[in-house]
């Protein structure tokens, strides 16, 4: 039977919400902005689904400083982009990035951070930025919270680590003293997904050479991928290595779009330029 | 399981029961027999072509991706809201102007798309139009001219009328 849920759940609270998803385990599905389960309905893969859990009155819809930032599930990607808690850090515009990657401004008005990460799709960017600055997703479930790291939740396509009664509600960022960060999306028209994508984060000594750092690779790969920088050098002198490691890194997917060999050879280019903006970016911004 | 919904639709509020896989889309051109807007490029399926845009709460959204159930208690305006008894809005007046339109099937989603621009930035630059209309396609006009409509519109909107 083709995607037509006839149940739909509004728990009112967190508790709520993990009793409701263990009921209806193995046939409902978590529903926040709509846009991948919209996106995938005639795929197939949602046909068992009878029953759609929407977490929108738990009030998940928000950003606040702790140490570092926590963003609510729900938060949609346009209200992250303009935060002033994001876009006054440096360490932080690889998110920016990410969310202008998405082609329409309607999807960035639709979509949210939880349902991005949930959704697990290498081929999304904001991940793969959240992937290099190391956050952490907060899940909630019967046994109460829990944190994450996020390359850890991802893992594999569409099938995030969760438990049948678990939900994420929060995705927290630490903060990334003297870092910039930047993103890059490679593709071969406007409206499309990456073909292959890299987010870096650079953190650097007051002469100017890398202290640490890290590069997160994602497009048409079947699990995004991260590479450390390495520490004492310059920018500029890495750049040629950190594109040599991406391509040795990675083991690309092969479609209509490219061709695996074309995607290696990609995955060189974006993490090259990632590096290069997120560098050119802690010198000018 | 339906569920009830009410919200304000172009300034007037309606009750509908939705189920919870329609889209809001259907809602508005089924049940509520508005045809203004479309369906179109992309079947509603992955979202993207953006004739089927509306505006909630001064968002511009797609309404072929959205559940209906979400808009419950919410303000939408669809291109039925755009113009008013004494005559078309000043966007609408522009893309005829301008020559915007062809076959006509993208300007509903273009104009919701340019009137949320336009209420949150009235004088914006060529990279912020594009940026906004990065989620409508247009098969026909190759954008230049709906790009000079909506600078048209601008330009008009921000001087009093009358005004030289
Ligand atoms: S019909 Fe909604 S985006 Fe194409
Ligand atoms: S006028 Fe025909 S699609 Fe835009």
């Amino acid at each position: 039977m083709p995607f037509k849920p006839s149940k739909l759940l509004l728990p009112t609270s967190m508790d709520d919400a993990a009793e409701v998803l263990s009921e209806n385990a193995g046939h409902a599905v978590i529903i926040a902005g709509g846009t991948t389960i919209y996106g995938i309905k005639y795929s197939g893969l949602l046909d068992h689904v009878d029953t759609v859990i929407d977490l929108s009155k738990l009030g998940l819809d928000y950003l606040k400083e702790e140490d570092g930032i926590a963003i609510g599930a729900y938060t949609t990607f346009i209200d992250i982009a303009r935060s002033s808690l994001i876009r006054s850090h440096r360490e932080f515009m690889a998110i920016v990035d990410a969310i202008r990657a998405v082609p329409s401004r309607q999807l960035r008005n639709m979509a949210t951070i939880g349902g991005s990460v949930a959704s697990s799709l290498p081929y999304y960017d904001l991940p793969v930025a959240l992937t290099a600055l190391d956050a952490r997703i907060r899940i909630y479930g019967r046994s109460g919270r829990k944190e994450v790291p996020i390359l850890e939740f991802l893992e594999a396509p569409l099938k995030p680590k969760l438990m049948d009664h678990e939900f994420v509600y929060e995705i927290y960022i630490p903060f990334h003293e003297g870092s910039s960060s930047a993103h890059e999306k490679f593709t071969i028209n406007d409206f499309d997904y990456g073909i292959m994508t890299a987010s870096a984060l650079l953190t650097f000594s007051r002469d100017g050479r890398i202290e640490g750092g890290s590069i997160a690779i994602g497009g048409g790969i079947p699990n995004l991928v991260t590479l450390d920088c390495v520490k004492g050098l310059r920018p500029e002198e890495m750049i040629d290595e950190v594109a040599e490691l991406a391509r040795k890194e990675v083991s690309p997917i092969e479609d209509y779009k490219a061709s695996a060999d074309y995607r290696r050879y990609l995955a060189g280019v974006v993490a090259a330029r990632a590096l290069r903006r997120a560098a050119w970016r802690y010198r000018e911004q | 399981m339906s569920t009830r919904i009410s919200f304000i639709l172009n300034g007037s509020r309606v009750t509908v029961d939705v189920e919870p896989w329609e889209s809001l889309l259907d809602v508005i051109r089924k049940k509520l027999g508005l045809k203004g807007t479309k369906l179109a490029f992309c079947r509603g399926a992955c979202g993207g072509c953006g004739a089927c845009t509306v505006i909630i709460d001064g968002r511009a959204v797609y309404s072929s991706i959205l559940p209906a159930y979400k808009v419950d208690g919410r303000n939408v305006i669809t291109i039925e809201g755009l113009a008013s008894p004494e005559g078309l809005h000043p966007l609408q007046e522009a893309f005829v102007e301008a020559g915007a339109i062809q076959c006509g099937f993208c300007t509903s989603g273009m104009l919701m798309s340019a009137k949320a621009l336009l209420d949150e930035n009235p004088d914006p630059s060529d990279d912020e139009i594009k940026d906004a209309l990065r989620g409508n396609l247009c098969r026909c006009t190759g954008y230049v001219k709906i790009i000079e409509a909506i600078k048209l519109a601008s330009k008009r909107m921000r001087r009093p009328a009358g005004g030289g």
